[in-house]
């Protein structure tokens, strides 16, 4: 496979993962297991992966995070993983799953402030 | 906020309560703050509830109660202050330092991560979403 064109490997750890999905939607919790179970098995392709923002509007950051929308292209659902090293190689931690924007009412967290939350306990 | 939940009433394994009487104390009562609408900070420094109401189950021993209100999330009780009067904290997840340690990993440098997009990318860009 050409250089630039391999999906990205990505890893989840059980329990963080469970953590989330026990407390997601049935719809949202189907998203993310058909996700897990393809990324761990094909990876993540490039055209799915959108780079984060490393210093968000509403004050989350998100160093070296990418996000996928679930379902594809563009559903209500986010993943977030972050580029980690481990054996020299990269790889992408699963970190959150979660609404992207809740209704403006709500006082839920969207999934980048679980992952910002996440990344600095 | 509803007004059947002010008085705790027992239905088998759920009651709702008044979050009025709870107190929201630890490491983020900070950072909930803005997330608070309908809340005040007491004298000892906790935040108080003053809307909204909560769904209480016992689960293994320890009450693990779903906020809805002027906080949302998962929450579990770390005290029981009389019957009118809990102290809660939110629900964590497994530490995602803990699994890195576990799994021998680290995060990327700047360097490291755009190796891993001349490997894997490009990437599509940010959206100004999050």
């Amino acid at each position: 496979m050409a250089k630039g064109r391999t999906p990205s490997p990505a890893v989840f750890d059980d329990a963080l993962f469970d953590f989330d999905v026990e407390r997601a939607s049935d719809a949202g919790a189907d998203a993310a297991r058909a996700a897990r179970k393809r990324f761990e098995g094909e990876g993540i392709p490039r055209d799915e992966l959108r780079l984060c923002e490393a210093e968000g509007a509403e004050g989350n950051e998100l160093p070296h995070c990418l996000k996928v929308y679930l379902p594809p292209p563009a559903g209500r659902f986010g993943m977030v993983f972050q580029v980690e090293i481990v054996a020299g190689r990269g790889q992408l931690r699963y970190i959150a799953f979660g609404v992207r924007h809740h209704p403006r009412e709500s006082n839920a967290e969207s999934v980048y402030e679980v992952a910002h939350r996440r990344l600095r306990d | 906020m509803t007004t059947e939940a002010r008085e705790p009433k027992v239905d088998t394994d759920f009651f709702s309560i008044d979050l009025r009487s709870i107190s929201i104390t630890g490491a983020r009562a900070g950072k909930l703050d803005p997330l608070c609408d309908g809340c005040v900070m007491n004298s000892a420094g906790g935040l108080t509830l003053t809307a909204g109401f909560a769904m209480i189950s016992a689960m293994k021993q320890q009450l693990h109660i779903k906020v809805s209100g002027g906080l949302e999330g998962d929450f579990v009780v770390t005290e029981e202050r009389g019957a009118d009067e809990f102290v809660i904290t939110r629900e964590s997840a497994p530490s995602l330092k803990g699994i890195r340690e576990r799994a021998g990993a680290r995060e990327a440098t700047d360097e490291e991560f755009a190796a891993f997009e001349a490997d894997h990318g490009p990437f599509l860009p940010p959206d100004g979403e999050g």
